[in-house]
């Protein structure tokens, strides 16, 4: 007897005397540690759903990334996207809708950190009216150098009469020196004034209080429109939190609740939710739901499928009890050795459920054959230890090779799934060789099993189609040949966006934005020491063809300051004349405030004449309404002259809001110069990081979710600064990264368990033989994923390790009981006799079933996933039972 | 003989440098723009005329001096023309049509106010009137009906003697229809412009157009006496002002497009030929 053979049934024998004599002890020492380890686990587990933890912080590119987060802060958006139609009217449509939403958004400042939708002078600091052209800043200098003496005269005056009798003033036009003045002008006066009269008439009337027509610090807002004006962009950042598994959950709740609000209020404004926070929490919503669904349908199935199998309920209650003992000392391992579970390590129990569960399918459905050929209960159990367990040790240890082989990988979330479901896989075949057969025992012994036996246990058809082994080779042979075109059409899918659900409105906005020229919910950075090295790169980068736009500092530091500035100093010198002080304020004079209304009723119908004449349509609609509430003024102060002195509260308000206006003027005419220093800090922190640094922004154009189109931009930006960071960046060495891995991994799969195997008998047949089903049934999913144009992805790639370790199982036990037999006999026909094939199927069948459900899945990746580990199971199946019989009898192997 | 010589030459040169003087600098390039029965006044549309002269100046090139002038009432312009007329002007096209032998107008562009190339004159009524717009009596009211008897020729085809109504000029059309629908005229004539802006008043649900002109020209850029040199590169930069960022401005305070090529029933061709048959 070899060496090996001594020390496996010394194990096996030591393990069947501490089950038979202690078995009562064992389930109770089981069952303590499951429950020690759940506790452990509720108490002292945590969940780091944060993607920037997958990778380790060593590698050069995430630690640019963390570096940059570190210093310029989280700057990741959700993306509110309004559409307007690419018109005027559905603009200010949109500016609307953006506005109330951000009225919204604005009592959860909590879960909301920041809005960003528009820029207004107010956010510029001192120096807002030094980023005007210099045409506007003249235009400017003009309006004020005309209405400067009018305002002046007014101050002295401050009366609500003094004020409208200066507007028809400026209306009639008598001392208009406006030149170049832009109508446009004209037309936001007529609004204001519309508004100032529409509050007038409500206060008349005693409907409501002053409200402020004009803020200075928001006149003249730009929002922030796509370059084809198609989409008015608002960028929100939410507050995360990285203990939950959504991250984002209850600021995407408040969002949505807000958005859906504000489109009740504008039923005609189309908007949606996008950017990389809120796929990644529709993506995790999806896939829980997907796998909620799957599981619910694969725990039906398996279970009607055992019970149908094993007869009864009880034998697979015993199985999914010590299967979920393996799982919950596996927790308690994970809790122990790492502490945290990550957005990759958390499947670890679903996996350690679909390949634990196959050994105790092994170890049952050969406890029912022993039984069925009438041993007694301690017999099967001693058989179904000494001639199960090997195989399904060498399994485990086939199993454990693939979850070790990525433990020193810089993808932290990979190497540690590697090290939790290796050790799970391991502590799940410790409970199988354990706790299963010492629950069995009892069951047995207390004759809590049905009296009549499964029927099940064979595949006696299966055994004819073996009887001619060259002829079934030579057929199945011939398929593989005939299939291996489709090899050539097998891909790598990296685009992530291709995974999500069809129809989601996170992904549907995405591709909306994908479509426009300038705006990416992803961005590049890069970092400058300073402003010359900022102009130079930003320079450099706008020349780029593969690049949108640039965001940087420097767009908030106007140009041709000193020129300008000069262009302001007249403004400002008139400016400085008038006095600001609101000491006094006359009472409202009824007499006075009628013929003031008058004179502008007059002023505005002569300005409709000549309105009228120039067909200038929307302006006259507009001056209807002016003239409406002038007109409703006149007749509530002349029906009763008592209502004058409500107006009261107007003129206070209006002088004050001029006095405020004016000194706010005087600031911003007065600045001399912007420097990155001058801006107020919710702005500079945006580019300028702790360091000092700038921050340069920069969206790729085209479709950076197609992985051609960012390796182009990240390879053209690397040309520039080999050292952009960002998500594209991240992303991109993340996919690469996880690729090499899994083909790493899984060649140092093969050599390991082909190594295994190799020490384990010794016998370079043996080792051929036993991968033999794995590399036929791969190579058969690869043609038929080729046929059928299913390729390939970053979250069906994970079927390969699973299917590898599937496979050689299947191969380890058909192998192991063919030598069993080969030992009774010379010419041990019946391999379908026994229940060992229906093992190997059962394996396959319930990681079908397992993987099956998510075949229909809304998320794309997880669908396909579904039918790689289906298609691979299958694949898998039919190897194990069709092709490696026919061989065994072949080759003759013993 | 040298001092002869001497002096010949410097005379020649001297006669020389006088005829060439105009040409290279100090040249003027005034116009004056005619709209009788445009609303406002001439002192509150001054400062656009000033823009549009700062404008051409620069367009011009250097020692071009120009002013303009603003008229919306057909006699001061009549006087302001016979006594210092200008280079060229934008003139309404009755006034074109009545005045342009007398002055020696020649049409250099057209605008287009609202892009439009042409334009369309509308009678309106109020909206329970019945019958054809002979049959209307009183009192027609218009701001292009100053020219009255251009106006009856463009409109109605015949002089106004022939009408059984008389057209009177107003500066406030919208005032107009108003007194039409009050009932203190019959009927009110109102151009393109003022026709869409008709359209967008809830006043447009109680009226009805009774009679429309065939299109018309707009309004015409022309050029005082002999076209030369000048009223070309005057025309060129007039044409490209549409494409110009700089006269973006200026063209909203001109309430115009750009400018077109000239429109060719101004030549004396076509409907052109009509009107002037009927005017004579």
């Amino acid at each position: 007897m070899s060496v090996r053979r001594q020390l496996q049934d010394g194990i096996l024998s030591s393990l069947w005397g501490l089950v038979s004599t202690h078995p009562g002890k064992i389930i109770g020492a089981g069952l303590i540690l499951a429950l020690v380890s759940t506790l452990i686990s509720f108490t002292f587990l945590s969940l780091n759903s944060n993607q920037d933890s997958l990778v380790s912080s060593d590698v050069p590119f995430q630690k640019r990334y963390l570096e940059h987060l570190y210093n310029f802060g989280d700057q990741e958006y959700l993306y509110v996207v309004i559409k307007t139609g690419g018109t005027e009217a559905g603009k200010k449509g949109a500016i609307r809708f953006a506005e109330a939403l951000n009225g919204r958004l604005a009592r959860h400042q909590d879960l909301i950190q920041s809005v960003y939708y528009r820029i207004s002078p107010g956010d510029l600091g001192s120096g807002a009216l030094l980023f005007a052209s210099p045409q506007e800043a003249k235009t400017l200098t003009n309006a004020v150098l005309f209405l400067a003496p009018s305002m002046e005269r007014w101050l002295k005056d401050r009366s609500l009469s003094g004020f409208l009798e200066t507007v028809a003033h400026l209306m009639n036009g008598s001392e208009a020196e406006v030149h170049g003045a832009d109508p446009g002008i004209m037309v936001q006066g007529l609004h204001l004034l519309r508004d100032f009269l529409k509050n007038m008439d409500h206060i008349l009337q005693g409907k409501e209080n002053y409200s402020p027509i004009l803020d200075l610090s928001r006149a003249g807002s730009r929002y922030f429109f796509t370059s084809d004006g198609s989409l008015l962009i608002m960028r929100l950042l939410p507050h995360k939190d990285f203990g939950t598994m959504d991250v984002i959950g209850r600021p995407l709740h408040v969002v949505r609740q807000a958005i859906k609000a504000t489109q009740g209020e504008f039923p005609g404004v189309q908007a949606g939710l996008t950017g990389r926070p809120a796929l990644q929490a529709d993506e995790m919503e999806t896939t829980n739901r997907d796998m909620t669904r799957a599981s619910v349908i694969a725990l039906l199935l398996i279970a009607i499928l055992f019970m149908a199998i094993l007869h009864g309920w009880l034998r697979p209650l015993l199985l999914l009890i010590a299967l979920l003992m393996g799982v919950a000392w596996s927790f308690g391992f994970a809790t122990i050795t790492v502490g945290r579970l990550n957005l990759l390590s958390i499947v670890f129990a679903l996996v350690l459920v679909g390949i634990g569960v196959d050994f105790g399918i092994h170890m049952v459905m050969r406890y029912v054959e022993t039984t069925r050929r009438g041993s007694d209960v301690d017999s099967a159990v001693r058989t179904t230890i000494f001639r199960t367990g090997p195989g399904i040790i060498l399994g485990a240890i086939t199993s454990v090779c693939a979850f070790y082989s990525v433990i020193g990988s810089d993808f932290i979330g990979l190497a540690e799934l590697g090290l939790i479901g290796g050790t799970g896989v391991l502590l799940c075949l410790l409970s199988m060789l354990t706790v299963l057969p010492a629950m069995l025992l009892i069951a047995g012994r207390k004759k809590l099993f049905p009296s009549s036996v499964p029927r099940v246990t064979g595949l006696p058809f299966l055994e004819r189609l073996s009887r001619r082994p060259g002829w079934t080779l030579l057929i199945f042979g011939a398929i593989t040949v005939a299939g291996l075109p489709g090899l050539l059409n097998v891909r790598f899918n990296y685009n992530l966006l291709e995974l999500q659900a069809r129809g989601l409105e996170s992904v549907e906005y995405e591709r909306t934005l994908i479509h426009t020229a300038d705006e990416s919910t992803w961005y590049a950075i890069l970092t400058a020491p300073d402003l010359e090295d900022a102009r130079r790169l930003t320079g450099t980068i706008e020349a780029l063809p593969c690049v949108a736009k640039v965001e940087s500092i420097l767009d908030f530091i106007p140009e041709d300051q000193a020129l300008k500035s000069a262009i302001y100093k007249a403004a400002a010198r008139a400016l400085g004349r008038i006095p600001a002080n609101s000491l006094h304020t006359p009472p409202p004079d009824r007499d006075r405030l009628l013929r003031a209304l008058s004179r502008l009723s007059g002023a505005l119908e002569m300005l409709e004449e000549r309105l009228f004449a120039a067909g200038a349509t929307s302006e006259l609609a507009l001056i209807d309404q002016v003239l409406d509430y002038c007109r409703k003024a006149f007749g509530l102060i002349q029906e009763n002259g008592n209502r004058a002195e409500r107006l009261k509260v107007l003129q206070t308000g209006l002088v004050g809001d001029m006095e405020k206006g004016l000194l706010q003027l005087k600031v911003w005419l007065s600045a001399g110069s912007v420097t990155p220093t001058d801006l107020p800090p919710s702005l500079r922190d945006l580019y300028v990081g702790k360091d000092g640094a700038y921050q340069i922004k920069i969206l790729p154009k085209g479709d950076v979710w197609d992985f051609d189109t960012l390796e182009h931009f990240i390879s053209a930006l690397r040309r520039v600064d080999p050292h952009v960071s960002g998500v594209p960046v991240g992303v991109f060495e993340s996919a690469r990264m996880m690729h090499r891995t899994f083909l790493m991994a899984a060649g140092l799969t093969m050599i390991l368990v082909s190594l295994i195997l190799w020490l384990y008998s010794r016998s370079f047949r043996y080792v051929f033989l036993t991968l033999l089903p794995l590399g036929v049934s791969m190579l058969w999913l690869l043609e038929l994923m080729g046929w059928v144009g299913l390729h390939f992805n970053l979250a069906n790639f994970f079927a390969i390790p699973i299917l590898i370790a599937i496979g050689v199982d299947g191969g380890v036990h058909l192998l192991a009981r063919w030598s069993e037999l080969r030992r009774k006999r010379p010419d041990p026909g019946g391999l379908f006799f026994t229940s060992t094939p229906t093992a190997v199927a059962l394996s396959f069948a319930t990681t079908m079933i397992g993987f099956g459900g998510l075949m229909f899945a809304q998320h794309r990746g997880l669908a396909s996933l579904g039918w790689i580990m289906v298609f691979g199971s299958f694949m898998g199946m039919m190897a194990c039972l069709l092709v490696l019989p026919p061989m065994l009898k072949l080759t003759g192997h013993r | 003989m040298y001092t002869l010589r001497s002096a010949f030459i410097f005379f020649v040169s001297a006669v020389l440098l006088l005829c060439l003087t105009p040409a290279l600098s100090g040249e003027t390039l005034d116009f004056a723009v005619i709209q009788p029965g445009q609303p406002g006044t001439c002192q509150e549309a001054q400062p656009v005329m000033d823009a549009l002269a700062d404008y051409l100046g620069k367009k011009m090139g250097n020692g071009i001096s120009i002013r303009g002038r603003y008229f919306n009432e057909v006699d001061r312009a009549v006087n302001f023309l016979k006594g210092t007329p200008p280079a060229w002007g934008i003139v309404r096209l009755g006034f074109y049509l009545k005045q342009a032998r007398r002055f020696g107008m020649t049409a250099l562009t057209s605008t287009r106010p609202g892009g439009y190339d042409k334009d369309v004159w509308r009678l309106v009524v109020k909206r329970d009137f019945q019958g054809r717009w002979e049959s209307i009596r009183g009192k027609v009211l218009g701001n292009m009906l100053f020219e009255t008897e251009a106006a009856a020729c463009l409109l109605f085809g015949r002089p106004p003697e022939r009408l059984p109504f008389a057209l009177t000029g107003t500066f406030r059309p919208l005032r107009a229809l108003r007194r039409v629908m009050r009932g203190k005229a019959a009927g009110a004539v109102l151009d393109g412009a003022q026709y869409r802006s008709l359209e967008a008043l809830p006043l447009f649900k109680q009226v009805k157009v009774v009679h429309e002109s065939g299109d018309l020209p707009k309004s015409p850029v022309v050029w005082f006496g002999p076209t030369d040199e000048r009223s070309k590169r005057l025309t060129g930069v007039l044409m490209a002002m549409k494409e110009d960022k700089d006269a973006e401005v200026l063209l909203k305070l001109l309430q115009t497009d750009g400018f077109g090529p000239a429109d060719r029933d101004l030549s004396g061709i076509g409907e052109g030929k009509r009107w002037m048959d009927c005017l004579r």
